[in-house]
């Protein structure tokens, strides 16, 4: 029984490969796949099929990253063995995967249909370890670029590697250096992805590449190693300070096709990339691969302070200088436009302004700046245009001083100065409405108030007082209105007394005054009666100035025969009562001195006296 | 014995009487030293000290419209409008007519919440009150002192002179002298009856409802914010009738405000 089953096994085999070499082939559908990777490292796993499939679906990639994939591929091999043609096709669909943790992962069967039957592939199990011996991923450091090549599917340092190149490190202050990121490369690049783009602190850069352009690619030798090189970035900076300043250095991610170790290599990535393509059966990985460029310490030198133009705002380059002026004779209200425009190579995007004056009576605004920069791979160029509207609003002969820009020349090693001619502007008297502006003059502003604050403290001397005393109501106030007043009436009820008191005297006198005329004249009488001559005069003269002297209160002092005019006039006495007064004065004063036998004489002037101030008494009655 | 040790008790304390104010006053400095170095922390903006400084010198018993006006500067400063606008309201009593403090009080009120019109009143009053504003109390006490004099000169010249034409113009000149007199002693009282009465206040609490009568229950009428001077109408225990600039009227609680 047990032989009897044995001999029909065989006879099925025997008769199944009949069938099969006589027929088709047996589907093939395996899975492969290295069975130890590190962590984070790239590796493929390939699908082949001996025949055409269609419906390819992949397994569960559980614990692992697809990278790429499925990607299809299909070669095709005649044979020919001992006369007998075969032809083998193989279909294969590679995953580029990457393992995510580590641990023993068993990855599932993919399934396809062939003839409308499905086939599944064998599983693969992977054992991920956190790193392996040799890294696949290498550090582009220059050293190691003579490390003897790796492993199949890594990359060497020496193989890719990006380089930062200065065209000058040491740099004006203002000077423009170009820094160009090469790619140095001996196997072909898929794919460059920048991760971080160097920052240039304390630079101002500018972009030299436009937008998609291709990079230049040229061939350099380096090490005796030959490479291709692309420029990937091209960047023109210009230090905005002195001293020294750090480039950081770029990062970027490129997927480096790399084939097996059995392909002919010509040398040429570029070329094997032509040969070892797909469509000649060749399998290429795609090896990710990270690389950063070198840091850069560029030493800016201050540019030197001898020889500095006062106006000198950082220009540093090689600059022409343009005015253009597109009327110099107008109506007043009328613009100008004043144009200037500086050409040249250098860091001209920083030149934001011009040092320009302008007429006080012109309204000007700021300019309108326009910039026209180009950017080769050799540097910044181009130009920046000032145009400046200009508005004069009264009429007369005016001025455009010339405009000066100073700039620092790489070439001479020294700053040089531009200047632009000055314009005579010649401005008539504008017409129409806008004759009364021009005479109006500029439009009055009020005061802008930018900020308000009060005003400050005072700070000079302060007169302090007591809390709640004041001048007014104290006692001084008080006494100061009173010690016044009081004097005052004192004063007056003392000078009203005196003047009664005079008055009274005065009224004496004046009563007396008669009297003492009259016993005066009866001495003079008795001195007629017996001859006595010079004390009668005496006498009558004594009587008639005395009398005087009483009834109008003048002091005897103050009288003489020159003043008693006017004496009496003014005191309301008639004026042939001061006449006769006069007369008899005089008679007196004649008879007195005048020779002679004065008998006569004596009994006239006698006569007189007594008729006079025997009149003057009845007139004042 | 007894009585000489009874003689050095008095004499020590005597003596400890007489130093200890003296000594208060060195370490305090002098009103116009504390001043000097008030104004020197105003200029260097510490404000607060200046403050502090300025309130010594208040409190010491004396005042000034130039101390008012700087103390509400320093308050300005350190955003204590109330206060600021307290003190130049102090200030301005004292010298009605100053410039700086008008300015500077003008400022300050637009910077505080309410904003109120002041009714408009007949321009005679309004003169008569700008002319009364020309100067301090003791500025009108002066001038009447002045005019006074000349008056009673004029008077004395009038009783003297001899020439009717002389004692007539000085008669009348006298004469309108005297009525200048009362007008500057009339100016002088309404100035100090002012300063003496306490009759305006500067709301101190942030916001204060004012009420219809002296009652915590009665009516809100309506509100008022710090800062605002309020005219005080009458007293009633804690609370105090105001008059608004406007000429609302109510009610609010002594503690909320500053008199001036």
């Amino acid at each position: 029984m047990m032989r009897k089953l044995k001999y029909s096994l065989f006879l099925t085999g025997v008769l199944f490969i009949y069938v099969t070499g006589l027929s088709a082939q047996e589907v093939q559908f395996t899975a492969a796949t290295k069975s130890e990777v590190a962590v984070g490292e790239f590796f493929s796993l390939t699908y082949r099929l001996n025949t055409q499939g269609s419906g390819f679906k992949g397994p569960d990639f559980k614990g692992f990253e697809v990278v790429n994939g499925p990607g299809q591929s299909s070669s095709t091999g005649i044979q020919t063995i001992n006369g007998k043609t075969t032809m083998a096709v193989q279909y294969t669909f590679t995953y580029l995967l990457k393992p995510l943790r580590e641990g023993s992962f068993v990855i599932g069967p993919a399934s396809i249909n062939v003839d409308g039957k499905s086939y599944s592939s064998n599983s693969v199990s992977v054992k991920v370890v956190t790193s392996l011996s040799q890294p696949s991923q290498n550090r582009s450091t220059p050293q190691g670029r003579n490390q003897p090549q790796s492993q199949e599917e890594g990359l060497s340092a020496q193989d890719v590697f990006l380089r930062a190149v200065p065209n000058n490190s040491t740099p004006y202050q203002g000077q423009g250096i170009i820094i160009t990121f090469k790619l140095y490369t001996k196997v072909p690049i898929a794919q460059i992805i920048t991760d971080k783009l160097s920052s240039f602190p304390g630079f101002w850069s500018q972009d030299l590449f436009k937008e998609n352009e291709k990079f230049k690619q040229y061939n350099e030798t380096m090490n005796g190693e030959n490479y291709v090189v692309a420029e990937i970035k091209k960047v023109q900076i210009f230090p905005l300070k002195s001293g020294t300043l750090t480039i950081e250095p770029m990062e970027m991610t490129c997927l480096a096709q790399v084939r097996s170790k059995r392909r002919v290599q010509t040398g040429d990535p570029f070329f094997d990339n032509f040969f070892n393509d797909d469509f000649f059966g060749s399998s290429v990985k795609n090896v990710e691969k990270k690389l950063k460029s070198n840091a850069l310490t560029i030493r800016v030198k201050s540019l030197p302070a001898n020889g500095r133009p006062a106006d000198f705002s950082g220009a540093v380059g090689s600059f022409t200088i343009k005015p253009e002026i597109d009327k110099t004779k107008l109506q007043a209200n009328d613009a100008i436009t004043y144009r200037i425009t500086i050409t040249g190579s250098g860091n001209i995007q920083l030149i934001d302004k011009l040092n320009t004056s302008f007429p006080t009576d012109f309204e000007t605004y700021d300019p309108k700046v326009t910039s026209n920069i180009n950017t080769s791979h050799t540097g910044v160029s181009g130009s920046k245009t000032f145009e400046y509207l200009l508005i004069p609003r009264n009429h007369g002969k005016f001025t455009i001083p010339p405009v000066q820009f100073s700039f620092f020349n790489l070439e001479k090693m020294q700053y040089l100065t531009l200047e632009t001619p000055s314009y005579d502007i010649e401005v008539e008297k504008g017409t129409g409405s806008g004759q009364g502006y021009s005479y109006s003059g500029v439009e009055k502003e009020d005061i802008k108030y930018i900020g308000s604050d009060i005003r400050h403290i005072d700070t000079g001397l302060i007169r302090l007082q007591r809390t709640g005393h004041f001048f007014f109501g104290s006692y001084l106030f008080l006494s100061l209105l009173l010690i016044p007043l009081i004097l005052f009436i004192a004063f007056i009820i003392i000078f009203r007394k005196e003047l009664k008191k005079r008055s009274n005297k005065d009224l004496m006198r004046n009563r007396k005054a008669t009297r003492i005329a009259i016993r005066r004249l009866q001495k003079a009488r008795e001195h007629l009666n017996k001859k006595e001559d010079q004390p009668f005069f005496e006498e009558i003269s004594r009587s008639l100035w005395g009398y005087l002297s009483d009834k109008y209160t003048i002091p005897m002092s103050e009288l003489s025969i020159d003043n008693v005019k006017e004496t009496l006039t003014g005191r309301n006495v008639g004026e042939d009562i001061v006449n006769q007064f006069v007369q008899a004065l005089n008679n007196t004063e004649f008879a007195r001195f005048a020779p002679g036998d004065q008998n006569m004489a004596m009994e006239s002037i006698y006569e007189e006296a007594l008729n006079i101030i025997s009149r003057i008494e009845r007139e004042l009655k | 014995m007894i009585l000489i040790r009874k003689y050095i008790l008095t004499f020590t304390s005597v003596t400890l009487l007489v130093s200890l104010p003296v000594s208060q006053q060195s370490l305090a400095g002098t009103p116009d030293e504390l001043i000097q170095q008030a104004n020197e922390a105003y200029t260097k903006k510490t404000y607060a000290q200046s403050i502090d400084l300025y309130e010594q010198v208040l409190r010491s018993g004396f005042e000034s419209s130039q101390l008012y006006y700087n103390l509400g500067n320093a308050c300005f400063k350190q955003n204590q409008y109330p206060q600021a606008i307290l003190n130049y309201e102090r200030a301005i009593r004292l010298n009605p007519g100053n410039e700086n403090i008008q300015f500077n009080l003008k400022l300050v009120n637009s910077k505080i919440v309410d904003k109120i019109e002041s009714v408009p009143r007949f321009f005679l009053i309004t003169w008569w009150e700008q002319i009364n504003s020309l100067t301090s109390v003791n500025g009108w006490a002066w001038t009447g002192v002045i005019l006074f004099f000349i008056s009673l000169v004029l008077f004395a010249l009038f009783f003297f002179a001899k020439s009717s034409g002389i004692r007539k113009s000085a008669f009348w000149l006298g004469f309108s002298f005297l009525i200048f007199f009362f007008f500057s002693i009339h100016f002088a009282f309404r100035s100090y009856k002012n300063l003496m009465s306490h009759d305006e206040a500067i709301v101190f609490t942030p916001s204060v409802t004012v009420k219809s009568s002296p009652d915590s229950n009665s009516v809100d009428l309506f509100v008022v914010h710090e800062g605002t001077k309020v005219a005080v109408v009458d007293r009633i225990g804690d609370w105090m009738e105001i008059r608004l600039a406007n000429g609302s009227v109510g009610w609010l609680q002594n503690s909320s405000v500053e008199l001036i």
